[in-house]
């Protein structure tokens, strides 16, 4: 064996345990960087539960029991309260600060993609209802709809179209997109990231539709999970939290004004 | 004079107690929902025309809320 040879071979083994070393932490990263989205979607669900409880406290205080839309109405506070709440928290121990929130008017293009991808959510909705119907079952009904059986002024149900663009969206789109899928890019893809914060999305969601068997639980988590991906692509690909805001606005609102029909008309659309 | 100040006054709190729960809530979402839309608005337009559109749209809202609910 030559000297250069044995040279050669130190050289590459040094090299193979360079890339291993290498190898390793960077898997680490990505295991700390998805271990602390998955920690920050769970802050940002947290922070909307602790806002319901001053409400419902003061509501017991005055031995009042609110009606059912004013438990939705507590529920939406808590939401857009919690954002801001979460938003607070994660500037005031990060180095971020407001300019890290990806909000700018759409232009044309952006506009046509809203357009497109409402079409495709309203589509998912469509595939749902006939993915149920081969299968002879259905998906779990999120707690609203199922607590508001017969109690609900349908009124109320067209109050949070608007609501869906001015409050819900906006909360959830901060904190899943430009928080916990921004935070993901540091070490995943723009692919991986939107999968990964779509899984955290669709496993903060799970109280909300716990209303049927497993079955069903799992296919409406199926929906939502669907639903993440387009509009964690959007954010994505516009890097403009105005798309997905809007793109998820205009899903709630098709199904509130869906909801609104078959309270006030009797209609089912799907 | 008097009178119809302590009239206007009276009416008044008479309206805000008189508001349910449901609508103190509601007012308050969108006022939030108004100022975090002033805030996105005021990045690409002026002040005031951002601020003009956010209270339109909080005072419109508001007035429909109270017509349907």
């Amino acid at each position: 064996m030559k000297e250069g040879d044995r040279v050669d071979k130190t050289n590459s083994g040094e090299e193979s345990t360079d890339t291993g070393r290498t190898e390793q932490s960077s898997v680490q990263s990505k295991l700390r960087t998805a271990t602390i989205a998955f920690g920050l979607g769970i802050l940002g669900y947290f922070s909307t539960i602790i806002w319901t409880i001053p409400f419902r406290e003061a509501h017991e205080l005055y031995s009042i029991t609110p009606t059912y839309s004013t438990n939705i109405m507590i529920n939406l506070l808590s939401i857009v309260l919690g954002a801001i709440t979460f938003g607070a928290i994660v500037f005031h121990y990060s180095d971020k600060d407001i300019e890290y929130i990806d909000l700018s008017i759409p232009d044309r293009r952006d506009r046509i993609i809203i357009v497109l991808g409402t079409v495709a959510l309203l589509l998912s909705i469509y595939l749902m209802s006939i993915v149920t119907s081969v299968f002879e079952t259905t998906s779990s009904e999120h707690t609203m709809r199922v607590a508001s059986r017969g109690v609900i002024n349908p009124n109320f149900a067209l109050m949070l179209v608007p609501l869906s663009f001015l409050a819900i969206a906006p909360a959830e789109e901060f904190i899943f997109r430009n928080v916990v899928q921004k935070w993901l890019y540091s070490d995943f893809t723009k692919i991986g990231a939107v999968f990964l914060a779509s899984v955290v999305f669709t496993l903060v969601h799970i109280p909300a539709y716990a209303t049927g068997t497993v079955a069903q639980l799992l296919l409406s988590l199926l929906h939502v999970m669907m639903l993440s991906v387009i509009l964690g692509s959007a954010y994505a690909w516009s890097e403009n939290l105005m798309m997905p805001i809007l793109l998820h606005g205009a899903y709630n609102a098709a199904i509130y004004l869906e909801w609104y029909l078959q309270l006030a008309f009797g209609m089912r659309i799907w | 004079m008097i009178n119809s100040i302590l009239s206007v006054l009276v009416g008044s709190l008479g309206f805000i107690a008189g508001i349910g729960m449901l609508h103190w809530l509601l007012m308050f979402v969108l006022l939030i929902s108004a100022g975090v839309l002033y805030l996105a608005l005021s990045e690409q337009y002026e002040s005031g025309k951002a601020m003009g559109i956010a209270a339109v749209l909080y005072v419109l809202m508001v007035g429909w809320s109270f017509l349907i609910l």
